[in-house]
């Protein structure tokens, strides 16, 4: 039996137990959602990823439908290796909201569990939810590439089975001063999957900052590594940009060889709205990410940034879509990636500017770093353009380190691993330059100085221990 | 006893043979030009004594302070007071001049046993070298040797050499593309690290840089060979009649 028909069957059995564990207005999407699965499947065959998703999704894992509480305590949980960034933390253990550590009330917006948000606001959760993910994007032009970015498939399994996540909501002109941070980790004692849902809506002139980290917790009595379970996160994540709004959304991840993460990123930018995006990868198991990112008014505005530190047998896969559908846009992607051992990656970014949007300026670069002669990058850029007066570029590269650099320095008394780590660090600094959280910004090079030495595995061992 | 001894040094790059015998024997305190004619096998020489992976050695050894310099690693040749200011300094995009010499300062400090200056220590003698070439904060503030002219490149590499105070310095070429004003400064920073612990290899096609730096022994490399020692008058020679008549000497046209 097809991985689809196994999800969709799970769903009809066990639909009264998923409702009452959720909210209508999240129950209220499931049905099409069976439709677009049933329609869509899992499995589009595309030669320029590494991630098996048809595997992933294929295996055998619990999910939590019938809520049970996961044995946690969030104060002593762990520790992130971003702390303190902010007064509001809030925690996702696997796709279930479990608190956070807001000390100050601030009524004026929303930060919390989707299911109580759904339940208390029904009409603006109809409004926004499953209303990117759940439409395939019709891109407008026969002649354009058949080629989609986002799967409609895993969107919609997720919409199947989701019961609850996070929300921000900030109503329009509200802003929100400090960095919002949300810490989501992945825990079980078996093989498991967990159905994670984000939906983030900024108001009109609204503006906010979130940062998530992706964590996965090592159980302490597993001593062998060959017996650790498998965590599967699927994650669709929603964001709305309301007129001249604006928003930050990083997200870091730090996952271990056996967590999965399968993620989409849908963005809708209206006029003059502003966002910055990023994907910051220092470990990973075996990721991708898909971002769909729409400019739908003029003067909507994005940055798109990637990054991604790679050994091991680590597998990462970034697919990007960019969709220029009005005049007078800017979009500006930046994506690097440093891949060493036997690690894989890959970078595939599309431009659309559609009839029209004339006047638009986007531009996209991808450059790779392959350590070793094992390491593979994979990377295809794709500038579609059906409007006459435009700015476009594109470039993408894979080299190894200069070794006229290294050599230089070396004779100037820095050893060799030193050079190699400043020649590292230094081919990711612009990629971090751009984030406009001042105190993620010092932290992030902090944590990749401190991946590229190889110091980073073992901190987080220790941090998951407890 | 000699602080550079080469004996009988073959080379070679990608399979070529650039190398064919080279000897030489440097003292404490002493200044060595090396002339010869394009490509032949100068800059092979400062690449072979400062271990550039790129060359092979395939005869021969180089007694560096009495112990085998080829089995050293490049970094360790750097601690143990060799210098090489580059034809073609390397730009290397995102790594600030203050990193770059503060990690090779306190690399070569730890190796020496020394404590590792701190940030105001560091500093301080930054400002203090950095005078010595007339070296702008500007540059000192940006990546290393990324958009410098091609004088300030120069004048960086003396300025890095100020830091590190070599035992052994090797200047390649470091004159050409240099303005008379900024030939006069790096002469000067040159000459201001001489002394009688200190010795230098002097890579050069002009004059104007030996007037300055005045070296006591000559030597003509042709064919990855010594082909003839001197003093001060065959530099002089060679400036004045070219290298044909040292061609002539050895049979050839």
């Amino acid at each position: 039996m097809s991985a689809e028909k196994q999800y969709i069957d799970l769903y009809r059995s066990q639909k009264a137990l998923i409702d009452a564990n959720s909210a209508p207005a999240l129950n209220a999407c499931r049905e099409e959602a069976a439709q677009m699965l049933e329609r869509e499947g899992l499995h589009k065959p595309n030669d320029f990823t590494h991630v098996d998703s048809e595997q992933l999704l294929s295996a055998d894992y619990l999910i939590n439908l019938a809520r049970h509480e996961v044995p946690t305590n969030r104060e002593d949980l762990f520790t992130c290796a971003v702390p303190e960034l902010s007064t509001n933390v809030h925690f996702l253990c696997n796709e279930q909201y479990i608190g956070n550590t807001d000390k100050i009330n601030d009524s004026r917006f929303f930060a919390g569990s989707l299911r109580e948000f759904a339940k208390q606001h029904p009409e603006i959760v109809k409004e926004y939810y499953n209303r990117l993910a759940g439409r395939k994007l019709d891109t407008g032009d026969k002649r354009s590439s058949k080629f989609e970015t986002c799967s409609p498939g895993e969107a919609a399994l997720n919409t199947l089975l989701c019961q609850d996540g996070f929300v921000l909501y900030v109503p329009a002109g509200v802003e929100v001063q400090k960095p919002l941070q949300l810490i989501s980790l992945l825990r079980a004692v078996d093989d498991f999957m967990a159905v994670q849902r984000l939906l983030v809506i900024i108001g009109d002139n609204a503006k906010a900052s979130l940062l998530v980290c992706e964590h996965a917790s090592l159980l302490p009595k597993i001593d062998d590594a060959s017996q650790f379970p498998d965590l599967l996160s699927l994650q669709t994540t929603e964001i709305f940009v309301g007129k001249h709004a604006t928003l930050d959304f990083y997200c870091l991840e730090e996952h271990h060889e056996h967590a999965y993460r399968l993620g989409q990123v849908y963005v809708r930018l209206d006029e003059g709205a502003n966002v910055d995006l990023g994907e910051y990868a220092l470990t990973a198991g075996r990721t991708r990410n898909r971002v769909q990112i729409e400019l739908t008014a003029p003067d909507a505005k994005i940055q798109l940034y990637g990054m991604a530190a790679l050994d091991g047998s680590q597998q990462l896969d970034n697919l990007t879509f960019i969709d220029h559908q009005a005049p007078d846009c800017q979009s500006n992607e930046l994506f690097k990636y440093v891949l060493d051992e036997q690690a894989k990656g890959s970078f595939l970014g599309r431009i659309l500017v559609r009839k029209g949007s004339d006047k638009t300026d986007a531009h996209q670069t991808d450059r790779n770093l392959c350590l070793t002669p094992d390491t593979r990058m994979v990377a295809r850029p794709e500038l579609e353009i059906y409007a006459d007066d435009v700015k476009c570029s594109h470039g993408a590269t894979v080299g190894q380190l200069d070794q006229q650099a290294l050599f230089y320095m070396r004779t100037r008394g820095i050893p060799e691993e030193e050079a190699r780590m400043l020649l590292m660090f230094a081919f990711m600094s612009d990629v971090i330059d751009g984030i406009r959280i001042e105190p993620l910004k010092d932290r992030l090079k902090h944590l990749i100085e401190k991946r590229f030495r190889g110091e980073l595995k073992q901190q987080c061992n220790g941090c998951f221990t407890r | 006893m000699a602080l550079l001894e080469i004996k009988n040094l073959h080379a070679s790059v990608g399979g070529k043979e650039i190398l064919r015998g080279i000897n030489l024997t440097i003292n404490p305190g002493e200044v060595h030009a090396v002339m010869g004619p394009n490509g032949a096998g100068k800059s092979t020489l400062s690449a072979i004594l400062t271990g550039n992976p790129q060359y092979e050695v395939t005869g021969g050894e180089i007694l560096y302070k009495g112990q085998d310099l080829l089995a050293m690693k490049p970094e360790q040749r750097a601690w143990e007071g060799i210098f090489l200011s580059f034809q073609y300094p390397v730009e290397i995009p995102g790594v600030s001049m203050v990193n770059f010499m503060r990690t090779a300062v306190n690399s070569q400090r730890e190796y020496r046993g020394e404590k590792a200056l701190t940030a105001t220590e560091f500093l301080k003698l930054m400002r203090e070298k950095r005078a010595v070439v007339q070296l702008d904060n500007k540059l000192a503030n940006r990546s290393v040797n990324e958009g410098f002219s091609g004088g300030e490149k120069k004048r960086n590499e003396i300025f890095q050499m100020a830091m590190l105070e070599p035992t052994l310095s090797i200047l390649d070429e470091t004159d050409s593309g240099l303005d008379v004003d900024a030939l006069r400064i790096v002469s000067e920073g040159v000459n201001r690290l001489k002394s009688a612990e200190r010795s230098s290899i002097v890579i050069t096609h002009y004059q104007k840089l030996l007037e300055y730096v005045q070296p006591q022994f000559v030597h003509i490399v042709y064919k990855g060979r010594i082909v003839k020692d001197g003093g001060p008058e065959l530099g002089d020679r060679i400036f004045a009649e070219g290298f044909d008549w040292i061609k002539k000497e050895l049979g050839e046209e």
